[in-house]
């Protein structure tokens, strides 16, 4: 029992190492912005706190510094096929390919508040 | 009876606290109830570790960002199975009480420049 869960956990350190080997280069690529990652377009509404959208309707842009990869792909996805409608993201998503998505994300997750702290609304 | 103009006052403005402080404080608890029955399942307890990773943190968004979220799955402008249904038969009410809640929570959201 006990030498069958040291197997299994041997297993699964195996497999967490070869998928952190993986996820190296998309590490690599997130630390800064460039060509490969271009956030130029994202930060002038993106990096500012507190910062407003004016059209079509008045709100505060989404903090997307920290939230996760994944999501924020799915996010640029649906704008560039049209599941979802803003009209300054669908252009910015337009014109990007899954690639430049993928690093885009996973610049803004690793820009979050580290350590988590409480944050005013 | 033996009221006079002080105790007058002072019955009506305990009346005033009374009504007062507990309207927001009944707010900030139906935010909580809602969003631990309806949000926690699959945005996490915390609401930052959802069940799916494509389903966004929520703690410590803006609050008139997730207010516009839910309003536009409400009415469809924005689509999604899962939340369309969720979200419709949510009053104007429900979505501030909840997007408040979410809103005051720690997490790390940030829109800091980095």
């Amino acid at each position: 029992m006990k030498h069958s869960s040291l197997l299994l956990s041997g297993a699964l350190l195996a497999m967490t190492q070869s998928s952190a080997a993986q996820d190296n280069k998309t590490a690599a690529v997130a630390a800064t912005a460039g060509p490969d990652v271009p956030v130029s377009m994202c930060i002038g509404c993106h990096s500012i706190p507190g910062y407003q959208a004016s059209f079509p309707s008045v709100y505060r842009v989404p903090k997307i510094g920290g939230q996760s990869q994944q999501y924020i792909e799915a996010a640029l996805k649906a704008y560039r096929q049209g599941a979802r409608n803003h009209p300054s993201m669908t252009a910015v998503a337009r014109g990007l390919t899954d690639q430049q998505i993928s690093a885009v994300a996973a610049y803004y997750e690793a820009r979050g508040n580290s350590p988590v702290v409480a944050v005013s609304k | 009876m033996s009221g006079g103009i002080k105790t007058k006052f002072a019955w009506a403005a305990g009346v005033a606290l009374v009504v007062a402080v507990p309207a927001a404080a009944q707010d900030a608890k139906k935010g909580e109830a809602l969003a631990q029955q309806q949000c926690a399942a699959c945005h996490g307890k915390d609401f930052l570790t959802p069940i799916d990773a494509t389903y966004p943190k929520l703690a410590g968004q803006y609050q008139d960002y997730l207010e516009k979220s839910l309003r536009d799955y409400k009415t469809g402008a924005r689509k999604n199975a899962i939340m369309n249904g969720i979200a419709k038969p949510l009053t104007r009410g429900d979505i501030r009480d909840v997007s408040s809640y979410l809103a005051a929570l720690p997490g790390p959201l940030s829109n800091e420049k980095r």
